[in-house]
């Protein structure tokens, strides 16, 4: 993998993390906490239907990215990397 | 202690009485349409109300959907004047009780100030005072229900207890909602708006319709309505109600809200659950509430379950949806039949059963009709018939 | 019926051991009293563990009623057949509005959907009985200013009809900038503040700790002026509760 993609990469988790913590009201946790394979429904973060829906809106506020279809967005937001990948492979320059 | 239902009022996208209601349900009309009351980015069908008589100019457009159910159902229970009879009304809404005017709004949040007519409609606005001062009954019984989707069965239901504990005689209940552009913009944001006409219980169905209207039931003691003159044909037999106590959006998978608050309600009824013919579920379309309200009335019933979504007909009508559907259900015994359920098409094998798929008659004595809400309220209503 | 528990969040913070020092300490001048509730006062990582995304309209009715079912005593069984219900004037319009500012700022398709279900009416009550894990009847009314007056009456019916065993009635408001303005122009003289106060009511004399309650029947058919709130209840509970003469004081209206 490239460097610049690395730290593209790197910027979204970041970037990432940071807004799952303030938009989700994530109590008790810091950005810097969030591991990057951190799964993000059911353990791990322990988010539930109403953050998915609100993180889709994340999305399209954060990175102008729409999820249309959510069986689609159940794999996309897995972890914190598989969103991030996504983000990078689809965002608007 | 018998309680009666005297009068029946109902308005919505199927007609603005219970004779035009009828036709679109004999004719299967589904009369939706990208919203038109208000501007929206939003292009999916709504049901919305055609040709609203204006009652009051200044008032809610919820208040005059109210006022012209009320208006039919006060007519039915052949009621002329109320003075000297104990009234309460009791009136399921969420959207008018809302202080949510998106022009005041815009105008405070860019200048710190802005004119107060809208506020003044919303504090002059509320049903359940609106249409007692309209009928000229002086009472201390009015009560406004704000239980999300199950409003309306709630209004009802506090009707109904009211009315056993010797508050008052007669009850004004039901409920009401307007299309708005709070609940289409929030519910939208939730996922669980189609993009198409609403299929409810089918295997492909793809969320709701928001719709708007208003459902009104004349209550009385039985004994009461018959010093009046009237010989009741229907009656309220049971109300249960019962949380979810699991998530703000989503329904307890396992449905043991719903399952109690139907087994309260046949308790109350004192009937066995297959005394029950039909029942008018709450059927909005989404994923979530037919799955988990499918599977438990087919637990419940069992598979022979003779069951309907009127949804199809009249969108997602909110705190009207409950009342309405009481109406409805009252219908389908007095009239003998209950509609298909449109947009039903074919069954989903994760629920088992499947809703009306064509004009059906009834001939039992006993329906049920329930209301699941946001917040996870689960409620439901016994009505029967002479 | 009894009265077991109480449960209150005011502008001087939560509980009834402070609601009875502000009591006493009556201050001279109330237009300098304080109208909002501090959010430090919202803060209670055991109670709203599970209320992250709640806003201050929901934590005041999960402390006030957490805390109404604590001081009764009712054991964990109990909360099987435990009835909330929930009486609010205006309900929880700060969220309103911040979802109208979602609609103006980011349009129709870009406003948030926990935003829109906070805004609804009966999602204190859903907090509630989500907190409390009771599975009995909830309900939530609003009737601007006779909404707690009805939220008795509706109590002592469920509790007669054995809708549920025992039943917490709250009454709740919130003062956000957009009311305050309104309430400036409209009503001058009402001294507006926010705050919740809680009841668990019982048929069960055994779990009586106040006082008891009971709307007069009769009553309910002429107009009388019944803006009975909850902050007036509590403080009429607490007045029976401290009277010397200890017989069951009845409060009725």
């Amino acid at each position: 993998m490239s460097d610049n993609k690395e730290q593209e990469l790197a910027a979204i988790r970041k970037k990432l993390k940071e807004l799952l913590v303030s938009h989700l009201s994530l109590e008790d946790i810091k950005p810097e906490e969030i591991k990057d394979d951190e799964i993000l429904f059911g353990e791990g973060l322990g988010l539930d239907s109403l953050d998915a829906v609100e993180i889709v809106v994340l999305l399209q506020r954060n990175f102008g990215l729409e999820v249309k279809d959510m069986n689609e967005g159940r794999k996309i937001f897995y972890s914190v990397d598989t969103l991030a990948n996504y983000i990078f492979a689809n965002q608007k320059k | 202690m018998n309680i009666a239902i005297t009068g029946l009022g109902a308005i919505s996208a199927c007609g603005s009485n219970i004779k035009e209601t009828l036709q679109s349900f004999s004719l299967i009309q589904r009369n939706a349409h990208p919203v038109t009351l208000f501007k929206s980015d939003l292009k999916c069908p709504v049901f919305q109300v055609k040709d609203q008589k204006i009652y009051d100019p200044g008032a809610m457009r919820t208040l005059n959907l109210s006022l012209k159910a009320v208006e039919e159902a006060v007519s039915q229970a052949v009621i002329h004047d109320f003075s000297g009879y104990r009234v309460g009304v009791c009136i399921g809404t969420t959207v008018a009780s809302q202080l949510n005017d998106i022009d005041f709004y815009s105008i405070y949040r860019k200048k710190g100030e802005a004119n107060l007519d809208s506020v003044d409609k919303f504090l002059k606005g509320n049903l359940a005072e609106r249409i007692a001062d309209n009928l000229n009954i002086r009472t201390n019984l009015l009560c406004t229900i704000v239980n999300a989707c199950s409003s309306g069965t709630d209004a009802i239901g506090v009707g109904l207890s009211w009315l056993r504990n010797n508050y008052c005689d007669i009850v004004i209940a039901g409920g009401a909602d307007e299309l708005n552009r709070v609940p289409l913009d929030g519910f939208g944001s939730l996922g669980i708006v189609s993009d198409n006409l609403c299929a409810p219980f089918d295997r492909n169905r793809a969320g709701l319709n928001l719709g708007e209207g208003a459902g009104i039931l004349i209550l009385e003691r039985e004994d009461f309505a018959r010093k009046r003159g009237i010989a009741p044909e229907l009656f309220l037999k049971g109300y249960g109600l019962n949380a979810d106590a699991y998530h703000l959006t989503a329904p307890r998978p396992d449905g043991s809200g719903l399952k109690n608050a139907i087994i309260r309600a046949l308790k109350e009824a004192d009937i066995g659950l297959e005394k029950i013919d039909f029942v008018n579920a709450h059927g909005t379309a989404t994923r979530d509430n037919d799955k988990v309200e499918g599977k438990t009335l087919k637990e419940v019933f069992g598979e022979k379950l003779r069951f309907l979504s009127t949804k199809g007909f009249t969108g997602h009508t909110l705190g009207a949806a409950g009342a309405l559907e009481a109406v409805f259900t009252c219908l389908g015994l007095r009239e003998g039949w209950i509609p298909a359920s449109p947009g039903f098409e074919n069954e989903d094998s994760e629920i088992g059963i499947s809703p009306t798929k064509e004009r059906t008659e009834t001939k039992g004595k006993y329906a049920l009709s329930t209301s699941l809400a946001f917040g996870g309220n689960n409620s439901c209503l016994v009505i029967s018939r002479n | 019926m009894y009265i077991a528990g109480l449960g209150i969040i005011f502008s001087g913070g939560r509980g009834i051991i402070s609601f009875e020092e502000a009591l006493e300490n009556r201050n001279p001048n109330p237009s300098s009293l304080s109208k909002k509730v501090s959010t430090q006062v919202l803060i209670d990582k055991i109670v709203l563990k599970e209320a992250r995304r709640a806003d201050d309209f929901t934590k005041m009715a999960v402390l006030a009623a957490n805390d109404a079912f604590v001081d009764s005593g009712l054991n964990q069984e109990a909360k099987k057949s435990l009835g909330v219900i929930v009486a609010t004037a205006f309900g929880p319009h700060v969220t309103t509005f911040r979802f109208l500012d979602d609609i103006l700022t980011y349009g129709d398709k870009g406003v948030s959907p926990t935003l829109f279900s906070h805004s609804v009416h009966n999602a204190a009550a859903s907090y509630i009985a989500s907190n409390l894990e009771s599975r009995g009847p909830t309900l939530t009314l609003t009737q601007f200013k006779n909404s707690f007056y009805q939220a008795i009456i509706i109590a002592q019916c469920w509790l007669k009809e054995k809708r549920c065993e025992n039943v917490l009635i709250g009454g709740l408001d919130q003062l956000g900038k957009e009311m305050e303005y309104i309430l400036n122009l409209k009503a001058k003289e009402i001294m507006p503040q926010e705050g919740s106060a809680f009841f668990l009511a019982t048929e069960n004399k055994d779990l009586n700790k106040y006082c008891s309650v009971s709307i007069d029947v009769a009553k309910t058919n002429q107009l009388f002026d019944t803006t009975v709130n909850s902050f007036d209840l509590v403080k009429s509970v607490l007045l029976a509760k401290n009277d010397k003469a200890k017989t069951n004081k009845i409060i009725s209206f």
